[in-house]
């Protein structure tokens, strides 16, 4: 069985249209999203409502969880609309429809299942939470940590848009990376494809996807949102606000 | 979140179905109305400099099934009004009488010249968005032809697709236009159908502004801008020639024989980048069509100054009819003569030897100033040509004679088109700046009146050899003679006072605040010269030897 894990879709529609056209030709059984569908780029609508068209099963990441938690805080959302930092996710929370805000609240913050008898764990952050990071030099000792008294046969995150694929202490690490916003200096989007032979083997890779980042940023800019900057998404590099 | 009401435009690709793609729509969860298709056939008009184009208004002459109506599209306004003419489409309506006014006042007196026809079959409905807002959503398809050409046979190759906000916030366009795009992979066009037809049949739009690739950027080497320079001036007259072959409007020639001028000019500004022998030996082709272009404009200049002039005889003002005719008389067989030439071998061979050079690649490996950005090695070129005019111009004076001034007036337009050729490179494309824009203004300026005067001159010349070739005819009363001898005057009346003007134009012109436009182009940073730069090429003075050898 084949397996597209993506993550950190993060509202941009181009580059989930493209990571889903390459699913498709290669013959993925299922799509599973680790969450951050939304929050920073200009297509949260877009993206819920394609994710929702293609049956994707999805998790609710941290940007996703602060997008709905600012609905339910009108004066913090107001504050934040004026902070450049911080004005993406509450353009986001405005620009949703009631339906899409409510598909959102109703996704599962983690998703576990069996695939031809591997168990699977799929996270946003890790399984500590979605704000915690696996990034590729992660410790046997440290996903230990991380893991607690579970051992998946392969965990699946997202969250630190750095994407990798290693076996630590028998658990296969998946970090999916970033479909909408790389930040390991390939401005391409990330997806995992993992291959499940049902003997116990396993074959992950990264694939890197490349779509037209000029659309996402002149959608940016025709929506008005504040906060990403388009040399981000041509770079593939986050740079901070000094 | 701010509303951004616009529309949306996209290609439908040739082989797609109106149906086949709202099934696809369907599937994302909107909900299509049901369509209406209508068809029609329009001629799209505009002015020879794209009066109506600029202004983004769109004119045509369209068919429908209960006769014939004018359409006028604008930015924010479309309306119509019905052809009381019984000229039958597609031909224009025989006189101006049955123009729209508002047309007419676009235009402000310019006649309107057939741009291209269409055929369009329209399919529209509407669709509701998952949240209930409403969107419209057309598709025409469309066959083009030329004016007078021929319609395609086979499928109906253009499509355009357009949505826009019905009813609800444009929120609902803007996620069906991302849809559009990255779903379906529909391509984003901002032309609407009559551009699109116009780059599908390879024709220039109205007034043929330059197209983004042979612009000019400050970092493009020399040779490389040499080359777009070119292009630019081949795309202008390529754009013209129709126009002049069918005797539209008399702006087509002028700006044709502009066009083959500035080559010229290019041609040899370029000579040391493009190849010396090269662009001599295009020069003088361009020379010999030059003649026929002159041979007429100058015709039409004449008589289009003349009706004016003879004004200020008074009761003697006839005789401008009568020179006239002699003088339309006389346009006949130089236009046959340019006709000829314009549609002869020689001139098709020149076309393709100069379409050559202009998509030439440039050097690899470029040799002295052939690999220099433009914004270091113009200032040189644009100074070395200053220096010519000024070392002129400071001999010239009231007495000097029409054959310096009218040297003068040769050298100011090589410097202006050399201006010209380099400006949008020095433009700010930010605030739009031009530096040199004031300094252009103002040799324009003496540049014109160098050029009345050099009309009067050439008037007298004409005057006479007409009035030597009327009375030997025996076509000429006494009376009419003496007319013609005060039109001389009034001539030479003219070129006086362009005399008297000259003086204090070339001081405005001479001012150490205009020279200055051009010497605060030059680099800033001298002291790190280029591998085969300005200054190492070697050359005259301290300005560098790139440019053309300097001809008597």
């Amino acid at each position: 069985m084949r397996i597209a894990f993506l993550s950190d879709i993060h509202a941009n529609f181009p580059a989930l249209c493209r990571a889903l056209d390459w699913a498709q030709r290669n013959r993925a059984d299922r799509v599973i999203c680790a969450g951050d569908l939304v929050g920073d780029g200009p297509h949260p609508t877009e993206v819920i409502r394609l994710v929702v068209e293609q049956k994707i099963e999805a998790i609710l990441g941290n940007a996703d969880r602060k997008v709905l938690a600012l609905l339910q805080a009108p004066k913090k959302l107001e504050r934040r609309l004026k902070k450049k930092a911080h004005a993406a996710s509450a353009w986001t929370a405005l620009a949703m429809g009631n339906s899409e805000r409510a598909w959102l609240a109703g996704l599962p913050s983690e998703m576990r299942f069996t695939v031809e008898g591997a168990p699977v764990w799929v996270v946003h952050g890790s399984p500590v939470s979605d704000t915690d990071y696996i990034f590729p030099s992660l410790t046997p000792s440290a996903l230990a940590a991380k893991l607690g008294a579970d051992r998946p046969a392969v965990l699946v995150c997202g969250h630190s848009h750095i994407p990798f694929t290693r076996t630590i202490a028998g658990v296969r690490v998946v970090n999916c990376g970033s479909v909408g916003r790389p930040v390991d200096g390939d401005p391409r989007g990330a997806v995992a494809l993992c291959e499940f032979f049902g003997d116990g083997r396993l074959r992950c890779r990264i694939i890197r996807l490349g779509y037209p980042v000029d659309a996402v940023i002149a959608d940016l800019e025709a929506r008005r949102v504040r906060g990403p900057r388009p040399v981000e998404y041509r770079t593939g590099v986050k740079i901070k606000d000094a | 979140v701010e509303e951004v009401n616009i529309t949306r435009q996209f290609v439908f690709p040739p082989g797609s179905s109106p149906s086949g793609l709202l099934r696809r729509i369907r599937q994302a969860g909107y909900t299509p109305g049901s369509p209406a298709i209508s068809r029609g056939e329009a001629l799209f008009l505009d002015t020879q400099d794209g009066r109506l184009f600029k202004g983004q208004y769109r004119l045509s002459i369209r068919r429908l099934q209960d006769g014939r109506v004018w359409h006028l599209s604008g930015p924010s306004s479309e309306s119509r009004h019905p052809v009381a003419d019984t000229t039958p489409f597609p031909s224009l309506p025989s006189d101006s009488s049955g123009i729209p006014e508002q047309v007419k006042e676009l235009v402000g007196g310019r006649c309107l010249i057939p741009l291209l026809r269409l055929k369009v079959v329209a399919w529209d409905t509407s669709l509701r968005d998952p949240s209930g807002d409403i969107v419209a959503l057309r598709i025409e398809r469309f066959l083009a032809a030329p004016p007078r050409g021929r319609w395609p046979k086979g499928v109906w190759p253009h499509g355009l697709l357009t949505i826009r906000p019905l009813e609800g916030p444009s929120d609902a366009l803007l996620h069906l236009a991302a849809y559009l795009r990255d779903r379906v992979g529909l391509l984003p066009t901002e032309g609407d159908a009559c551009q699109v037809a116009l780059q599908a049949l390879d024709l220039p739009e109205p007034g043929a502004p330059i197209p983004a690739r042979l612009r000019l950027c400050a970092d493009d080497p020399l040779a490389a801008a040499a080359r777009k320079v070119v292009a630019q001036q081949i795309w202008k007259m390529e754009a013209n020639i129709p126009g002049t072959l069918e005797d539209a409007d008399a702006e087509f020639l002028h700006d044709l024989r502009v066009a083959t001028r500035r080559l010229r000019s290019a041609l040899r500004l370029f000579a040391e980048v493009l190849g010396p022998k090269r662009c001599e030996s295009l020069r003088v082709e361009l020379s010999w069509i030059a003649g026929h272009l002159g041979a007429v404009r100058d015709l039409d200049v004449f008589i289009q100054n003349l009706h004016g002039q003879a004004e200020r005889l008074g009761d003697g003002a006839a005789v401008a009819g009568v020179l006239a005719e002699e003088l339309d008389r006389r346009r006949v067989p130089a236009r046959s003569a340019l006709v000829a030439a314009l549609t002869s071998r020689r001139f098709g061979a020149l076309t393709r030897r100069l379409k050559a050079l202009a998509s030439s690649s440039p050097p690899r490996f470029p040799r002295g100033p052939q690999g220099v950005p433009v914004s270091e090695a113009a200032p040189v070129l644009l100074l070395k040509a200053q220096k010519r005019v000024l070392k002129l111009g400071r001999t010239i004076g009231p007495a000097s004679p029409a054959t310096d001034l009218h040297r003068l007036r040769i050298l100011c337009k090589r410097l202006r088109y050399a201006c010209e050729f380099f400006r949008e490179a020095f433009a700010d494309p930010a605030s739009g700046k031009d530096p040199v824009a004031d300094f252009i203004e103002s040799m324009v300026r003496f540049q014109d009146c160098l050029g009345e005067h050099q009309d009067a001159v050439v008037a007298i010349g004409r005057i006479q050899e007409l009035a030597d070739a009327m009375v030997q005819r025996g076509a000429l009363s006494p009376a009419r003679l003496l007319d013609l001898g005060s039109l001389i005057q009034v001539q030479r009346e003219i070129a006086n006072q362009r005399r008297d003007l000259l003086l204090t134009l070339w001081r405005r012109f001479d001012k150490r605040s205009v020279r200055n436009h051009l010497t605060e182009l030059e680099p800033r940073s001298p002291a790190a010269p280029r591998s085969g730069a300005v200054s190492a090429a070697g050359g005259e003075g301290g300005t560098g030897s790139i440019g053309p050898t300097q001809r008597s």
